[in-house]
């Protein structure tokens, strides 16, 4: 209960920050795109508007998870707004999972009505929605997991350490996440066995990011095996609950100078 | 009386430097008793742990070693909070929520009911005065706005300790005499105020019990009375008509003399004879215009236990 | 911090440290399961989202060079990936390597090691040897006073094409660039006068063998040279087994037999040390099966 009130205040903080704004951008940015592409190209349009569509609703996402969720935390403590939050009786546990929860619901709104959008200029350019469309809000809600992902470590980072460092770090993580797969590639063609060990062992260890990456598939119709979407979802579920409670036992030890 | 917050040797060192290899002790050895139903007075000058101590009764940070209770139960224990109000240094809240919002939102973390929830607000905002700028958001706010706000959220809670970090700074004098006669009013409501400030007079007029703290360490506590003497200290006496280089001629060179406008200023002890001293003036032809004797303040005591040292009058139990 | 054990505190805290070690557990095995399901369903058509240099080069924000690394370092791993898991198809190893040279047109070791991982035979190479000379030929327009492109190039032509002619011109060409070797201007020559000898094949990969920087070069310079080696060895055998089927006047049916008679003083070995066959059908000297000689034609 306290925590779905910190969240709910997180919420309405990011809307009072303009944050949704975003929106407005994508609105501009699938309109003109709709409106141009069906001039100047031959095929299936709506492919491109999704590949469009879900790619630039991944930039701005990540862009909003990373560069809110740093603040999330370190924002409270910086303006002291917490030293008198947790004077109630709240545990530092909710108050982390009220933040985090509260951000994701941000993210949510806004992937939720980019797809709406994306489902619009569908339906202009084709003037019908297949049922195989559905994969377009599939593609979204894994999104929304990866972000989740995302928003867990920008948390994790600015628990301990500063804004800047904070979002250098979440991006670093975010990139090498993506590059996993060659990680292990690398290790399972060395020969040395501590190369092999270490390879797996950050294979592993680090976010992969690639399971994530549907965007393409989505556009062309065909999707990735549901169970496969089902062990990724889950995937990040369970990383994003690993980070935060790692977060929580940073967060449960810390001053607060 | 019964002890409701107690500390005992209570310490916090904070590593500072960018290797965070030296250390700075910010309290050492802290050891404090509160009664219930009493106006605490903590005092002490900027920087000496006043604010750390308050921190640590709140479990924002964790001491390097002692402990500290709250009605018996160690500062970490969180369910004590339903029961404790406290307003931060300086404080700062969610600048994009409305009074009204904020107060809400704080209030909805006790678990209340929404009308409960609506009640309390609506009272807390009247009873701090700034129930006008409700739908106001705090970023609009002034500092004494601010600071009302947050008393406000301290007690949204019915609390029956009160912890209030520095509650005057940022008032105008009205402001603070209205804090004044709340503090006033939390104890005639039968709850325990501990307020820290280092502003003597706010202390001075409130407080049952104090305590100085200097540099960490704990330099004076006990009842109010016994710590301002009764007796009379020195005589001041102030004399117009005479110059300071005349005065001095007159005078024994112990005495000390200072200017005050147009007029003079001597400062002798209590127990000198004044009659050789009043005929002297008189006979340079200068004109006495008062006599005062003066009494020990609470100011020379805090200054007199904050420059000496530690050795001081021994804690009041 | 409270350092009573059994404070509610710490009691919580073991149980997210618990929490923690459980959900990186469910998290391994997660990312095990979706390897796995992956593998089914994606082993034909491999990962390669944007195949476009030029569209990455934009993407790049102007950080094509180290891109152009990491996808030069990615067809690296693809390539021994492959090798590794005994895959004969190097389908991605030309786009990438092609991805890698457009983003960073100066990628001299891209299109050198590219050109031999291309052309070398199944299952060491991809096979595509014409693919290593487009590469080849992309990187002297790029590079054109670069000598080392018109030596590959050269190779290529001549000892995987078996274009002499190209190969002559090209080795020629190389030549009047700065800092070429000499040598090049004498293989052109040999190559024009004796096509497609051993002699030549010796001189070139003893050429590659001895300039060689980069261990996996050296080695593959050092295979061909064995395998050289070994049809020598195969031809000084087959023209002493024809002499002493003459003088016998019946065929041979073992090499041992060139050791029975006193020929031989002992039974002849490739350089790796495995036993050189006749094969009785045919009366051809041959390599073992198990022989772990490159096989050449």
């Amino acid at each position: 209960m306290k925590i779905l009130l910190i969240a709910h205040n997180t919420f309405r903080e990011c809307v009072r920050d303009k944050i949704l704004y975003n929106l407005v951008l994508f609105g501009v940015l699938i309109i003109v795109s709709s409106l141009i592409l069906g001039s100047i190209t031959i095929g299936d349009v709506t492919q491109v508007i999704i590949n469009l569509g879900l790619s630039t609703l991944t930039v701005f996402g990540t862009l909003i998870a990373i560069f809110i969720g740093i603040q999330l935390v370190y924002k409270e403590i910086d303006k002291k707004t917490l030293y008198s939050l947790l004077a109630k009786p709240v545990h530092r546990y909710e108050f982390l999972l009220g933040k985090f929860l509260g951000l994701i619901l941000t993210l949510a709104v806004n992937i939720a009505v980019m797809v709406l959008g994306i489902f619009a200029s569908i339906f202009y350019l084709r003037h019908s929605i297949h049922s195989s469309d559905i994969h377009i809000l599939l593609a979204g809600i894994l999104i929304l997991d990866e972000l989740m992902l995302v928003v867990a470590i920008a948390i994790l980072f600015s628990s301990f350490s500063t804004p800047a460092l904070s979002a250098l770090f979440t991006f670093a993580l975010y990139a090498i996440g993506h590059f996993n797969t060659d990680i292990r590639v690398y290790g399972s063609t060395s020969m040395s066995f501590l190369t092999k060990a270490l390879s797996q062992f950050l294979y592993y260890l680090l976010p992969n990011f690639g399971n994530f990456d549907i965007i393409s598939q989505t556009a062309h119709g065909g999707f990735i095996a549901s169970e496969v979407y089902l062990y990724s979802l889950l995937y990040g579920l369970v990383y994003s609950a690993c980070i935060l409670l790692f977060s929580i036992l940073v967060f449960q030890r810390k001053n607060f100078k | 009386m019964p002890v409701v917050v107690s500390t005992h040797s209570l310490s916090k060192k904070f590593r500072v430097g960018f290797w965070k290899t030296r250390t700075v002790t910010a309290l050492d050895g802290l050891d404090l008793e509160i009664h219930r139903n009493e106006i605490f007075g903590y005092l002490g000058p900027n920087g000496a742990g006043k604010s750390t101590t308050l921190k640590l009764l709140m479990a924002l940070i964790y001491p390097c070693s002692g402990h500290a209770e709250i009605l018996g139960q160690p500062v970490t224990d969180v369910s004590n909070h339903r029961i404790l109000g406290f307003l931060p240094e300086n404080p700062y809240f969610y600048e994009y929520l409305t009074a009204e919002e904020f107060l809400t939102y704080y209030a909805g973390l006790f678990g209340f009911s929404s009308y409960e929830v609506r009640i309390r607000v609506d009272r807390f905002l009247r009873l701090t005065g700034i129930a006008d700028a409700r739908k106001l958001q705090l970023r609009k706010f002034s500092k004494g706005m601010i600071q009302r706000a947050g008393i406000a959220q301290a007690l949204i809670n019915d609390p029956e300790i009160v912890f209030l970090d520095e509650p005057m700074s940022g008032l105008d004098p009205i402001g603070r005499r209205e804090v004044r006669n709340l503090i006033l009013r939390l104890k005639a409501e039968g709850k325990t105020v501990f307020f820290s400030s280092h502003i003597l007079n706010d202390i001075e007029t409130l407080c049952d019990r104090v305590a100085i703290l200097n540099r960490g360490r704990l330099v004076g506590a006990g009842l109010l009375k016994d710590l301002i003497s009764k007796q009379v200290s020195h005589v001041e006496i102030i004399i117009s008509g005479m110059g300071i280089d005349q005065l001095r001629q007159v005078l024994e060179p112990a005495v000390s003399v200072s200017q005050v406008g147009t007029t003079m200023k001597i400062e002798v002890d209590a127990d000198t004879n004044l009659n050789p001293l009043v005929s002297a003036i008189e006979c340079a032809k200068g004109k006495i215009i008062s006599v005062n004797p003066v009494r020990q303040t609470m100011e020379d005591y805090f200054l007199k236990v904050i420059q000496g040292g530690t050795n001081n009058p021994p804690r009041h139990q | 911090m409270n350092k009573t054990a059994a404070s509610p505190a710490f009691r919580v805290e073991w149980m997210i440290f618990l929490g923690l070690v459980f959900s990186s557990l469910v998290v391994v095995h997660l990312q095990r399961m979706i390897d796995r399901r992956m593998r089914e369903h994606m082993s034909k058509e491999e990962a390669l989202y944007v195949t476009s240099g030029k569209v990455l080069k934009k993407l790049s924000l102007g950080n094509n060079g180290l891109l152009a690394d990491i996808y030069w370092m990615r067809a690296v791993q693809y390539y021994g990936g492959q090798r590794l898991q005994g895959e004969k198809r190097f389908d991605l190893l030309e786009p990438l390597i092609n991805i890698a040279t457009t983003l960073d047109p100066n990628l001299l070791h891209a299109y050198r090691f590219g050109a031999i991982f291309l052309s070398e035979r199944e299952p060491i190479g991809a096979n595509q040897p014409q693919k290593a000379t487009d590469l080849l030929k992309n990187g002297i327009d790029h590079n054109p006073q670069e000598w080392l492109l018109y030596k590959d190039l050269g190779f290529v032509y001549y000892w995987y094409l078996h274009d002499y002619t190209k190969a002559a011109e090209t080795f020629l060409e190389g030549s009047k660039k700065p800092n070429a070797r000499p040598w090049m201007r004498t293989f052109a020559a040999e190559l024009l006068a004796r096509g497609g000898s051993r002699k030549a094949a010796e001189l070139l990969w003893k050429e590659a063998y001895e300039t060689a920087t980069i261990s996996q070069v050296k080695e593959n310079a050092r295979e061909n040279l064995l395998a050289l080696a070994a049809q020598d060895d195969i031809d000084l055998l087959q023209n002493l087994i024809m002499k002493v089927q003459r003088q016998m006047g019946k065929p041979l049916s073992s090499l041992q037999e060139l050791v029975q008679i006193g020929v031989l003083n002992r039974y002849p070995l490739d350089p790796k040390g495995y036993r050189y066959l006749l094969n009785p059908s045919t009366g051809m000297v041959e390599l073992s099966p198990e022989s772990a000689i490159r096989r050449v034609d």
